[in-house]
């Protein structure tokens, strides 16, 4: 039996390898739980797939460009401190997080190298894969929409006069969205027309058998231009066939809503995530319902209540799109995060 | 008396049980029994047979017969046109093995053989109709590993687990199942493969023309890149994959730090810092393999050009110059600066930090040689 393979994609911000250690942890504790004595680890093998060191290397470049001036003894014109430039030299929300987000979502020539260095990534897992092994995706936050990307434009690579890759000679057999953005930030692609997307028939429009996406009920990340489809997307069949799961989670157990963990510790997420990965009858319905149950004992409403309501003051105020909208909600959903951690 | 009460007894165990199977159907997931349970009649038992042939490996069965498209009644409505689409995906098999595989391999060919000698026998001494229609399906959705053929033939099915009331008849469908399956992944891991290779070659094309663009050319501000970005967002707007990688750049209000001399200034204050602004100017280049780059027109290297100010604090002149500039490879960069009716001429080297934060260097090899200005 040849081991599932899971392509773990990180959000915005840096992800280190303690991130990605977390989110396997996560994984595991959960999967085990309904696994009856199997480990994670006999099942799954997970590939950490980044781009972070794409926005690293424009930060650094200009970073050694301010410098450079900085330190070059030119006279004749007052230059700023470098202790001045902080605000955009250092790391900080603005430079390791909402920089990303603004350079994939306004950089095209950005976008791209990400996009080429993630479809990089995904072919040599591919490839070292063995040829039977079922291949998923978890993307998290910023990395939902370029794994969204990266896969469209992968199956849309022309070789040989024309030919693409067909869906026909790979598909992924999941493909799951965590605090999905890919319909925010959409760009080239959109989002409930593009081949990412489940299946069910012998159509090349499609290049996962299964779909799910998530977004918590006050994310305040995922809450303009919400991943939220017709109920029969993209037809009623793969509903039919529990092929596609869009879920929005209501309980907080964490102050930060827009967590990969918190997402997943939630049966609400993981409870479909898993039956998809492994198959429907993985997690029996009083499994689920139990899980459901200790997970809401767990999580008292009391305990996050304040918190939830600033969450949802937050977002009371912005619910037009637009850009600025979205940076006030940011900021304002980053401070929350720092008071708390205070 | 005592007879009836046993019929009685009998009757209300009958029907217990049956109710009890209802219920234990009604009580599985939506979507489920709608498609994987027996049929109540041949034609739908076949149907299940389709739709269990799609079950045993979803992906990779369904994408070869995806070949079969074109042949096939679009949106089938009854069991009969999936049951026609089945048998059109099994013969796009044997067309697109025959069109694509190359005889000459033996592994390929054995392949070719064995999906012929598969079809013939879905199609000759025993129809697939006849395998299938008198088969009554059944499939659960659990773990399950299948031994099919002793001959080492093993074949996990994963979640799907088969069984029939005619052993015969289910024997021999999976047995075809199986072989066709083992084909099917084979098959498609050889073109799955082959377009991947394929794939990673245009992908690491781009990837090594994008590295270079990122950090060998002039390098861009911010505004440069939104600037250039809204440029080549237009320039792929029709591009349905990768974008190509640029061929030019756009350089606008640029800062950068250089080394200007002034002939007419003072002594000890003709070679100096100064902070040049590029104000605007553009690099060409063409790419070449493994994202090397040569300049338009057939020179051999990247080339540029702009308009650019000066700006350094000079006895008795003025601070601010205007001039051009060339640029050469991205780093190698001369031009000249009007001010105060004197040409200044400038230099710089920008290797990611400019010659002029190395310019105690550069002042020690130029004394080396009789000619520094310091």
């Amino acid at each position: 039996m040849s081991k599932k393979l899971l392509l773990l994609v990180h959000g915005m911000g840096k992800p280190t390898h303690e991130i990605f250690n977390q989110w396997k942890e996560t994984l595991k504790k959960v999967y085990e739980q309904y696994s009856k004595g199997e480990s994670f680890e006999d099942r799954f093998d997970c590939i950490n797939i980044e781009y972070d060191s794409i926005f690293e290397k424009l930060r650094n470049n200009w970073n050694n460009q301010i410098d450079s001036i900085l330190n070059s003894g030119v006279t004749g014109v007052k230059l700023p401190d470098r202790d001045d430039l902080s605000v955009i030299t250092e790391d900080n929300l603005l430079t390791t997080h909402i920089q990303d987000v603004l350079l994939y979502r306004f950089v095209p020539q950005v976008a791209e190298h990400v996009r080429v260095h993630v479809i990089d990534q995904f072919i040599n897992a591919i490839k070292a894969a063995d040829s039977s092994a079922e291949i998923s995706i978890i993307a998290h936050s910023l990395g939902t929409s370029v794994i969204h990307d990266a896969v469209n434009a992968m199956y849309n690579i022309q070789f040989d006069n024309g030919k693409t890759l067909s869906p026909g000679n790979f598909r992924f057999h999941t493909i799951a969205m965590i605090g999905n953005v890919s319909r925010t930030l959409e760009t080239r692609w959109t989002a409930y027309k593009s081949l990412v997307r489940q299946g069910h028939d012998n159509s090349d429009n499609y290049v996962t058998d299964y779909f799910l996406s998530t977004s918590h009920k006050l994310d305040p990340l995922v809450a303009f231009r919400k991943f939220s489809p017709d109920k029969n997307w993209p037809e009623s069949e793969t509903i039919a066939e529990g092929r596609l799961a869009v879920i929005e989670p209501k309980i907080i157990a964490h102050y930060n809503v827009h967590d990969l963990p918190h997402y997943l510790n939630n049966p609400k997420v993981n409870v479909p995530l898993f039956r998809m990965l492994r198959h429907k009858l993985f997690i029996s319905e009083q499994e689920q319902k139990d899980a459901e149950k200790a997970y809401e004992n767990a999580n008292p409403v009391e305990v996050f209540k304040e918190h939830g309501r600033k969450l949802e003051s937050i977002l009371s105020g912005e619910t037009e799109f637009s850009w600025k909208n979205m940076v006030i909600v940011f900021k304002g959903f980053y401070k929350l995060v720092k008071d708390f951690i205070k | 008396m005592k007879r009836n009460f046993y019929i009685y007894l009998a009757i209300f165990f009958t029907v217990f049980f049956f109710a009890g199977r209802a219920d234990a159907i009604q009580n599985e997931p939506e979507g489920y029994t709608k498609i994987y349970s027996p049929g109540s009649d041949k034609e739908a038992s076949f149907g299940n047979a389709i739709d269990s042939f799609n079950l045993l490996k979803t992906p990779k069965i369904i994408a070869i017969a995806s070949l079969a498209k074109n042949y096939r009644v679009k949106n089938p409505k009854n069991t009969e046109e999936r049951y026609t689409n089945g048998l059109y995906s099994l013969k796009a098999i044997v067309f697109y093995a025959r069109e694509n595989l190359n005889p000459k391999v033996k592994l390929e060919a054995d392949l070719l053989q064995s999906i012929e000698s598969v079809w013939c026998q879905l199609l000759g001494s025993q129809p697939i109709d006849d395998l299938s229609r008198n088969t009554n399906w059944k499939i659960e959705d659990t773990d399950f590993t299948v031994k099919l053929i002793p001959d080492k033939l093993i074949l996990d099915f994963k979640t799907t687990y088969l069984e029939s009331n005619n052993k015969d008849a289910f024997k021999n469908a999976i047995d075809t199942l199986g072989i066709l399956q083992l084909m099917f992944e084979t098959l498609n891991y050889f073109h799955r493969k082959s377009a991947f290779e394929k794939i990673e070659t245009i992908v690491k094309e781009r990837k090594a023309q994008w590295q270079v663009y990122f950090d060998k050319s002039v390098p861009q501000w911010p505004w440069e890149y939104a600037l250039n970005g809204l440029i080549y967002k237009h320039s792929i707007k029709k591009q349905k994959a990768l974008g190509k990688v640029p061929e030019w750049q756009l350089i606008f209000v640029h800062p950068e730090a250089a080394m200007e001399y002034i002939d007419i200034a003072a002594d000890g204050n003709q070679f100096k810092p100064a902070l040049m602004i590029e104000i605007i100017g553009a690099d060409f280049w063409r790419w070449e393999k493994r994202g090397k780059q040569k300049g338009p027109w057939k020179i051999p290297c990247p080339i540029g050009a702009g308009f650019v100010a000066t700006i350094s604090d000079r006895a008795g002149m003025d601070d601010l110059g205007l001039g051009g500039i060339i640029r050469f490879n991205h780093v190698y960069s001369i031009g000249a600066t009007f001010r105060d009716g004197d040409i200044g001429i400038f230099v710089n080297v920008n290797f990611g930090k400019p010659l002029v934060n190395n310019y105690k260097k550069v002042d020690k090899y130029l004394d080396m040689v009789g000619l520094s200005p310091f």
